[in-house]
């Protein structure tokens, strides 16, 4: 009978608060973000799992397992969730650095969501690595095979690797495997095709890729630019016109549809409307330099050099493009403004390649002479964009009648979109005045 | 024999109240950060900020409750060694968790370990200063230590915290506090608490054969046998039905015979305190219960009760000679130490 004083026994758990809390935690396990990954049936196997181990009447054997499993399995996927989702506020708040840091020690903990591989993968295809990136697709779609929106991603690597046969073959998974865009990746890989397929010159092809992609997607704008785009590259303004006219009725506060529409008018010669369209993408807030640098060409073609520099320095600024550096100097001198030479010289030590047009950019600092520049010129478009750079160097030496005869082998050989071609043009127009 | 202690403690159903009172606000919180990390926030920042205090706070504590889950299991599978690990696994964890205090002391007390216990639920303690069970499993480990000033401190702590033995504390409790008394022959100031513990958990059979030995050196024979009526009626119980056959005795109710024979029901001829039960039937001599005792504690609870038995023979001398044997064979932690010195006091001259 000699029953001893220590005889107590632990009591029951706090069963009441692990309900309340994990229970309630683990269902959001099931969170869209992860809900593709064959984790959404785990959720309520875990809590079968916490039931037992959370439960003082269960045999203890069976609590022992339980528990385990919960410590070694559990933990590491609840730990996964966490640092999944803290990636996504890291991602969201412009710090990927720290983004693929919790992704990796995600995947550390829980190497089974492909999700998490997913993610990880977009934000180092947004950082131009796209190896690692598709390393990371390659494992998400080892884990998840059926997961269109991991070989969207994939293809998209691919075609920025140039591999557009590989490219195209996952944008084809991503079609079937998505047929009526139900997770919104069939349209977009029907829209990507035809990207590539514009890329690579198919264009019949790109103009069936995108009208299958609206057909699954009718009120994404982003479709009819794309469309426009590949009806721009056939020639087909009208049509072109027509697909920005629906870009800009589904998106009215979008700039990119005003400044694509401007770019269309701007090559095809209608200089007022190109203008309007900048300024009306200007007015909606356009983060785009290019909005501006566009603007500057045009109002240079039509001679109005000073505005034409306060919109090309936006470029030169931001970027070291040496065309927009070449056109700021031209605006410049032709303005009267002598500082355009050592700006130009300034802008210079920032290139990044001696190639096309850069001798060119030699050929204004006094540096080259013109036959170093003809020499440069080794394609017909270099050629014809040559005449029409020294046909402006030899009009601000006031050589008229050299300058007319360069402008106009210009406006002779180059294609009629090139920037060239409309500057030489208007040229012309006012040297016959 | 020592006083029952019949269920343990129930410190399940403290844990619990404890829990459901202060856990309601971190619950909230705890469920906004989980919405939050998992992409409700407004604010990419916010996002960030409620992943974090959920894998610095919420997961450390999912693993603690898992630990201590485990670490209960251990205990139920008698292997204390690997209870330890997982409740010293579990405050590893989470620094703030009382159950790892608290459960790890129980483990330590069941070891015999009551300093290292006593450290645990000081800190248990600290943490969740409203803990009944608490106070409870430290007065008894100090009952353990023979400080039983503070003992008795503790228990009366756990009864103001669980007045209306909601937790199942309050009972125990006042047991164990009634006990502390009882043992020092201060029957009048037991008898209260044993009946206020009674009252409050009138199914627990353990405190009615504590109160009936109270009652019993108190003089009170008649309602001493009342109690120990209540007692044998449970599951057999040999020490209930030798002092209802005492107190019968010395009260001059009839004997019942059955309720011997019942009691020594689950016993073989060979188990303790079966030689006792043979004496009190008329089928054994004193000598032979003396020789069949072969531990120090059935030495003294066959010296006590072949007292007892020689007393009611009217043996006076024999009597106290045995009592005095059994005062000098007993541990002070034992019930019949305490009676036999009761029993000698009556017996002067």
């Amino acid at each position: 009978m000699n029953r001893g004083l220590c005889d107590a026994a632990p009591g029951a758990p706090a069963r009441t608060r692990v309900a309340a809390v994990w229970f309630g935690a683990l269902a959001l396990l099931t969170a869209p973000a992860l809900a593709q990954d064959q984790t959404s049936g785990g959720a309520l196997q875990d809590q079968q799992t916490w039931a037992v181990c959370a439960d003082p009447s269960a045999n203890p054997d069976g609590i022992v397992d339980a528990c385990t499993r919960i410590l070694r399995q559990q933990v590491a996927r609840v730990r996964a969730f966490a640092l999944f989702n803290r990636a996504l506020g890291w991602k969201g708040g412009g710090d990927p650095d720290r983004a693929i840091a919790d992704f990796s020690a995600a995947i550390a903990a829980d190497p089974t969501l492909a999700a998490t591989h997913l993610e990880r993968g977009d934000i180092y295809r947004d950082k131009d690595q796209c190896p690692q990136a598709t390393a990371d697709y390659d494992r998400a779609l080892a884990l998840f095979p059926n997961h269109a929106a991991a070989f969207v991603s994939r293809g998209i690597c691919r075609t920025r690797q140039g591999a557009y046969d590989s490219a195209v073959a996952d944008f084809d998974a991503a079609i079937r495997l998505d047929r009526d865009n139900a997770q919104g990746s069939g349209a977009l890989a029907w829209s990507l095709k035809a990207a590539v397929h514009l890329a690579t010159g198919d264009l019949e092809q790109a103009i069936a890729d995108y009208d299958a992609a609206i057909r699954l997607d009718a009120q994404n704008a982003a479709l009819y630019l794309g469309r426009a785009r590949a009806w721009s590259s056939k020639g087909n303004v009208a049509r072109a016109l027509a697909d920005y006219e629906q870009a800009i009725k589904l998106a009215p506060q979008d700039p990119s549809g005003y400044a694509k529409r401007a770019d269309l008018y701007r090559t095809v010669g209608e200089y007022q409307r190109a203008i309007d369209d900048y300024e009306r993408a200007i007015a909606r807030q356009s983060a785009d330099v290019y909005t501006y640098g566009s603007r500057g060409l045009v109002r240079f073609y039509l001679g109005d050099f000073v505005r034409a520099a306060e919109d090309l320095v936006r470029v030169t600024e931001a970027r070291p493009d040496p065309y927009a550096m070449l056109m700021l100097y031209l605006a410049r001198a032709r303005a009267g403004n002598a500082a355009g030479r050592d700006e130009l010289m300034r802008y210079a030590t920032r290139l990044t390649t001696a190639d096309w047009p850069v001798p060119i950019v030699g050929l204004y600092l006094e540096q080259e002479p013109p036959p170093a520049v003809e020499r440069a010129a080794d394609t017909p478009e270099k050629r014809c964009e040559a005449q029409f750079y020294l046909g402006q160097w030899q009009l601000l030496r006031g050589e008229r009648a050299a300058a007319a005869k360069a402008l106009q082998a210009a406006v002779d050989t180059c294609p009629k979109g090139f920037i060239a071609f409309h500057a030489a043009s208007e040229e012309i127009k006012r040297l016959r005045r | 024999m020592r006083l029952q202690i019949l269920k343990g403690i129930a410190i399940g159903a403290a844990g619990i109240l404890t829990v459901a009172t202060t856990a309601s606000y971190a619950q909230d919180q705890n469920q906004q950060d989980w919405n939050a990390c998992a992409g409700a926030a407004a604010a990419a920042r916010d996002r960030v900020e409620a992943c974090t205090r959920i894998l610095g706070r919420d997961i450390p504590q999912m693993q603690a409750f898992a630990l201590i889950h485990r670490g209960r299991a251990w205990v139920r599978k008698g292997d204390f060694d690997r209870a330890l690990a997982d409740f010293t696994a579990a405050i590893k964890e989470d620094a703030d968790i009382v159950y790892g205090y608290a459960d790890r002391g129980d483990v330590y007390r069941l070891r015999g370990q009551c300093e290292e216990a006593i450290a645990d639920y000081d800190y248990a303690l600290r943490l969740a200063p409203d803990r009944a069970d608490i106070y409870l499993s430290r007065g008894i480990c100090q009952t353990e230590q023979r400080r039983s000033d503070s003992a008795a401190i503790n228990f009366d702590m756990a009864v103001r915290l669980d007045p209306s033995n909601a937790a199942g504390v309050a009972a125990l409790a006042l047991t164990r506090k009634a006990d502390i008394a009882a043992m020092k022959g201060d029957f009048a100031r037991a008898l209260p608490d044993y009946d206020r513990a009674i009252a409050l958990q009138p199914e627990d059979l353990a405190p009615y054969e504590n109160r009936a030995i109270a009652r019993f050196y108190f003089g009170d024979y008649r309602a001493a046998a009342e109690d120990l009526t209540r007692a044998v009626a449970g599951p057999p119980n040999p020490y209930a039905a030798l002092w209802l056959h005492l107190s019968r005795a010395r009260s001059g109710i009839k004997q019942n015979s059955a309720e011997l024979a019942r009691a020594a029901l689950r016993l073989g001829p060979a188990d303790w305190p079966y030689p006792i039960i043979e004496l009190f039937q008329g089928g054994r001599a004193p000598e032979s219960v003396q020789a069949a005792a072969l531990s120090p504690a059935q030495q003294c609870e066959a010296h006590f009760y072949v007292g007892q038995w020689q007393l009611a023979r009217g043996a006076r001398d024999p009597a106290a000679q045995a009592f005095r044997q059994a005062v000098d064979a007993c541990s002070d932690a034992v019930v019949e130490y305490r009676a036999a010195l009761e029993e000698l006091k009556r017996l002067k001259p």
